[in-house]
């Protein structure tokens, strides 16, 4: 959907519980914005009204910086402006929470009781891949940052993935309903924190082994945002630790292996 | 005389049984036993080189054929390096 903004159109998205306003300005035609609107189908928000003043806002076009005076986002095809546009949205939200809720560079999924596993890894991880795989069985709640309440309740940001296409050298940014994942159907809440481990030389079925709780600690701390505004930062993640039971490494080498785990990897220890 | 405190750029200690994590700068170590006690007594207020290889002997024991001052001395010189603590 799009919302009606000084005729140029207006993507109202919703990214960990705050309001994005992405205004499209100058050569971005009524495809281009259908197209970005498709891959952004799960973060889209309706506009509560002409007063509504979203958290966030910025501009977007296709073309140079230099048209946008307020600054934002600019590329020169949509292409190029959607990769662009993923990135901008997570930082422009993790910037604004900073200190206010723990952020980890992580996957989550959850199960139809909103019962949620967060898989933490470094980019390059696997963790859009753990999307694509079991996101086929569990719900869809993000590839990319996953902000965590004190309370273990988890803010949604469903935002479009990002896929090597062959022959492209730009990842195209594609909807959770375009890859066919599960939706959300509960209030996602934290039960299981799993540290990816990739292997190749893995043998045999996947691992869910226990972590030693410093060492999962320190695990988090580096794939967290802006962490040390968060008070007492290491308490906070030893709360979050403690509150699953303890982190585990997930050791495997092919994603696929985890589908038949689906039920096990979300379920609270 | 050389005294040590903890380093202003450490924001936050927490501590697992004989062990604990410290976060320093950007990163977050974890710290073995003997180094973890440094950091907490260092943080409680003993600074003096001296007085932390009193309290680690009497904690951990004399370090056999060695002198517990000098490895004290070189502990602490690999936490001011990880940037946990300072000396001054």
């Amino acid at each position: 959907m799009e919302t009606g903004s000084d005729g140029d159109g207006q993507l109202l998205l919703e990214a960990l519980g705050l309001r994005i306003g992405v205004r499209f300005v100058g050569a971005i035609d009524s495809e281009a914005r259908s197209s970005l609107s498709r891959s952004w189908s799960r973060c889209q928000v309706e506009s509560s009204g002409p007063t509504e003043h979203p958290d966030i806002e910025f501009d977007a076009t296709i073309g140079t910086r230099a048209e946008l005076p307020r600054g934002g986002v600019a590329a020169p095809d949509l292409p190029r402006l959607a990769h662009l546009l993923s990135p901008h949205v997570t930082v422009a939200a993790i910037d604004q929470l900073a200190g206010q809720i723990v952020m980890l560079h992580a996957a989550a999924l959850c199960d139809r009781d909103g019962a949620t596993a967060v898989f933490v890894g470094a980019s390059g991880a696997g963790k859009t891949t753990v999307c694509r795989v079991l996101g086929r069985e569990l719900g869809y709640v993000t590839d990319e940052t996953v902000a965590i309440e004190t309370d273990g309740s988890i803010r949604m940001y469903p935002k479009p993935l990002s896929v090597i296409e062959p022959g492209s050298t730009v990842k195209a940014q594609i909807s959770p309903d375009d890859l066919g994942l599960a939706s959300v159907d509960a209030a996602p809440r934290l039960t299981r924190i799993h540290l990816l481990e990739r292997d190749d030389r893995h043998r045999g079925a996947p691992a869910l082994e226990p972590t030693d709780k410093l060492d999962a600690i320190a695990a988090l701390a580096t794939q967290c945002s802006h962490l040390k505004l968060i008070p007492r930062p290491l308490h906070a993640l030893a709360d979050l630790i403690d509150s699953v039971g303890g982190a585990t490494r997930a050791r495997y080498a092919d994603v696929a292996e985890l589908l038949p785990m689906a039920s096990e990897l979300v379920a609270p220890r | 005389m050389t005294t040590y405190e903890v380093a202003a750029d450490v924001h936050d200690i927490y501590l697992d049984g004989d062990r604990a994590a410290v976060y320093a700068g950007d990163s977050a170590l974890v710290l073995g036993p003997i180094a973890a006690a440094l950091v907490v007594w260092v943080r409680d207020g003993v600074g003096a080189p001296a007085a932390l290889a009193d309290r680690a002997v009497e904690r951990f024991g004399s370090p056999p054929g060695a002198d517990a001052d000098a490895l004290i001395t070189a502990q602490l010189g690999d936490l001011c390096v990880a940037g946990v603590l300072r000396s001054g």
